[in-house]
This record gives structure tokens, sequence and C-alpha cells, in this order.
């Protein structure tokens, strides 16, 4: 196969099919922080959908010094961050918080399906802002590392430590509050 | 009670190394990932399509007024004495007048009486070289 920046060159150059291997690549990670950022799988795809548009008209402002899979990620969490302003946050179905409680009574991890997940954010990221809750994904969620975190949210390492600070404590308050480690 | 760091990293440690998350059907997913990039990207094209069309339009409109102001105003509609005393004058190389349109005529017209004035001059050009001769 192709490395990365062979199918880029390729993409450059108008070859559609080339970037349909970038898609087939790439969708699953940028769907998987939509949907933990957004917890629906529709706007998730819609957000899928839209950072593939961009990525296609600005292929050629692309910096190949960057990591590929970081300035999607970039694009991604934008999306995100400016449909979670647009959003104004519903509180939690009883059942999502009844599943949560379920899932931290459960002995054993499982692979989380994507309705799942959707519940979880819901109640997970009640309290939220949408920037705490994009460093505490990228971060806790998807085990980034600091500098592509940095380079993805736009903030330095202090702003990206209070945010998690903040978004820890929220969230371990939650947890508290529906009886996990009673 | 647990100490509550570690309830919150209990907790992440459940729900974090996971797979990363997928579509249900996947491939009819990019094929409408890709159908999206087809429409932006064939969006501009089309627009850019509409204005070369409108354009071309203008222009046609543009030049068809253009020619029939050049042969209204550019030979001017004289009175009758005037395109009288100019088709008896012996200097052919003024430019002729229209002594068959007036304010009311197409530019069709204009473009046919034109012709027939052009007609003339040459056939008084031939004759008055016939009589330097």
């Amino acid at each position: 196969m192709d490395n990365i920046s062979d199918i880029i060159g390729k993409c450059r150059s108008g070859d559609r099919q080339a970037f349909r291997l970038l898609v087939k690549n790439f969708h699953r990670l940028v769907f998987t922080i939509a949907l933990k950022m957004l917890a629906s799988e529709d706007l998730a795809k819609d957000i899928v959908q839209e950072t593939f548009i961009r990525v296609w008209q600005n292929l050629d402002s692309y910096d190949d010094s960057r990591k590929f899979s970081t300035w999607i990620c970039t694009i991604a969490s934008r999306l995100c961050i400016d449909e979670l302003d647009k959003q104004k946050r519903t509180a939690p179905m009883p059942d999502d918080e009844r599943f949560l409680a379920e899932l931290v009574d459960a002995d054993t991890q499982h692979q989380l399906e994507n309705k799942e997940w959707a519940r979880l954010v819901n109640v997970m990221a009640q309290d939220l802002s949408p920037k705490q809750q994009l460093v505490f994904t990228l971060v806790q969620l998807q085990e980034m590392e600091s500098t592509e975190v940095q380079e993805i949210t736009g903030m330095d390492a202090d702003r990206i430590k209070k945010n998690l600070y903040v978004a820890r404590q929220t969230i371990r308050e939650r947890l508290i509050r529906l009886g996990y480690g009673k | 009670m647990e100490n509550k760091d570690d309830i919150l990293d209990d907790f992440i440690a459940r729900i974090s190394n996971q797979e990363l998350l997928s579509v249900d059907d996947e491939d009819d997913f990019i094929d409408s990932v890709m159908d999206g990039i087809g429409e932006e990207a064939s969006a501009p094209v089309a627009r850019l399509r509409g204005w070369v069309i409108a354009l071309r339009a203008v222009a046609s409109i543009a030049a068809v007024w253009l020619v029939g102001m050049f042969f209204y105003f550019g030979y001017g509609v004289e009175d009758e004495g005037v395109a009288a005393q100019s088709s008896l004058s012996h200097n052919t190389d003024a430019a002729p007048t229209l002594p068959c349109v007036d304010g009311n005529s197409t530019p069709r017209e204009i473009l046919a009486c034109y012709c027939k004035v052009m007609k003339e001059q040459k056939e008084r050009q031939a004759f008055y070289n016939n009589l330097k001769i």
C-alpha cells in the first residue's frame, strides 16, 4: 500500500481513488472523536463528511511536515466545537445514567458500541464546556500525546492542564453522585 | 470509599483503550462521503459555467447594441439637404451619410442602407476614376 504522503500527493493532483483511500484510512479516527464529543451517531457522521470536504478543499495548504492524523483531527475538533457551541445541552435521560451505573458495576471491560458511547458521553460531559470536553476526549479517551493535543486544540500546555483538571473534577463528582466507588 | 483519583482513573481505564469506532455500513458510508466530495468539487465549476453563460449573453446583447449605435451615430442620420449635398460631393473619402434611415430604423435596415450607400459610393469612385483617365 502507498504511504500517506504518496496518497496525499495523488489526491492533490485530483485522484479520487487516492482520496477514497484516505477516507478509508482516517474516517474511523474522525468518527470516534466526533462521537465522543457530540454523543450522536448522526452528528458524528455529518462531522466526518464535513471534515473530508474541508480536507479535499484544503489539501494544498496541508504542511507535509505535520502528521496527517493531527491535521485531520484539528479540522474535526474545530467542527465539533462549533457544533457544540450551536447546541443546547439536554439533560441526560435516566436510562443513560442507569447505563453508566451498570457499566461501572460491570467486572470486565468490554468494547463499547456507538450507542453506548453516546449515552456515556451524554452523562459524563453534561457539565463540561466544549473545550474541556475536547481536552478530556483527546487526552484521556484517545490517549494522545501532549504535543499533539496542543497542536489540535491550539492551547498551550498550561491551558490544557487547567481544562483537563476541571474536566476530571467535574466527571469525578458526577461519578460519585451516581454512586461509583461505594 | 476508594481514593477519589482512583475512582476516576478506574473508570477511565474501563472506557479507554478501546478500538476506533466505526459506522455500521462502512462501505456505503465511504461512498456517501465521496459523493459529498463530488458535489462540493463540481459546485464551483457549475457556478462558473453559469457565470460564463450569463456573461456571454450580456456580451452578445452589448455587441448588437454597439453595432447599431455605430451605424446610427457613426454615419449619422442627416437631413435630406445634407445627405443630398454629400451625395453630390466628389470627395469620396468622406464618410457616407445614410439617407435611407431614420430614428426608427432597425439595425438590419441600417446595415442594408449602409451596404447600398457603399455600393453607390464605389460606383461613383469608379466613374470619377474613369474621368481622370
